[in-house]
């Protein structure tokens, strides 16, 4: 009972910075869903199913224009990519998880991979089951509040969007500052900003990834070798 | 009720949770992880020594300045 409060404890003070983000990038979701003609029930249900929050932007307007389910599947591929190198990180992790791991594995979105990554190997299954669940929670409760507001009120989204990049950012920084070896977030920026000057911003982000773990294998093969 | 829309709801979610688990599906299995996966897993995330903070506490620290 206690180590469960203490995990919830644990697990809110873990989640805060998400909670800022997802509340208002949610709201901004569900207002933006409900301009198009669909209310508060779906933004439930798409936060819930399919819990992606650029692929559910990219879909307003697709929901919109009835589009082929073919375009859907590839928009889909292409926006959610990223999520591939995600689960690398946390195969033998989860596996020790049990039950909780299809959840953990459904629920490994970029903001909960960015608060699993500050933790320590032993943190317990109940604080990571915990983080994944309210991260979620967040997120559709900021979508439904989204819907209903923009039901009733008009609503001006101009800025919103920067809440998530400002998150990504301060966790950013302070992976840097609390990190040793640097060079793979060195590489990794490297990556992503010489595949941003030549693709554009609306393609960068999968080929920079796959270059990005394409060149820390080689390093890693690279330091292996010369230490055999 | 838009039965289009919910296809294309349930499309997204079955491509999402694919690529989601297509890592622990490949990898995830009795034989282990190849020794590159390792590698690559323990390079992406940064990791951070036991008791190490997160970014909760300097949001902490500046709600409390």
């Amino acid at each position: 009972m206690r180590d469960a409060r203490e995990a919830r404890g644990r697990a809110l003070k873990l989640t805060l910075p998400v909670l800022c983000g997802y509340l208002f990038l949610g709201t901004a979701f569900g207002a933006t869903l409900a301009q198009a003609g669909f209310g508060p029930a779906w933004a439930l249900m798409m936060s819930a199913l399919v819990y992606a929050g650029s692929l559910q932007f990219v879909m307003v307007p697709l929901m919109a224009s009835g589009a082929a389910l073919g375009t859907v599947a590839l928009t889909a591929l292409m926006v959610n990519a990223r999520h591939l190198f995600y689960g690398v990180s946390y195969i033998e992790r989860f596996r020790r998880m049990g039950r909780l791991r299809p959840y953990m594995i459904f629920s490994l979105t970029d903001e909960t991979y960015s608060v699993f990554c500050g933790l320590p190997d032993g943190e317990s299954d109940g604080v990571l089951f915990r983080v994944a669940l309210y991260d979620q929670l967040y997120w559709v409760v900021g979508s439904i509040v989204g819907a209903g507001l923009a039901q009733q009120l008009p609503f001006d989204l101009t800025g919103i969007d920067f809440a998530m990049t400002a998150l990504f950012i301060v966790i950013c920084v302070e992976r840097a500052i609390n990190r040793a070896d640097r060079l793979p977030m060195a590489v990794g920026g490297a990556c992503a900003g010489l595949c941003l000057l030549l693709l554009g911003p609306d393609r960068f982000l999968a080929p920079a990834l796959a270059a990005t773990a394409a060149l820390l294998l080689g390093m890693d093969t690279v330091k292996r070798r010369a230490a055999a | 009720m838009n039965t289009h829309a919910w296809l294309i709801v349930l499309v997204c979610a079955g491509v999402t949770i694919v690529l989601r688990a297509l890592p622990f599906v490949c990898f995830g299995g009795k034989d282990g992880m190849p020794g590159w996966v390792a590698s690559l897993g323990s390079m992406l995330p940064p990791q951070t020594p036991p008791g190490g903070h997160s970014p909760s506490d300097s949001l902490l620290r500046f709600a409390a300045v």
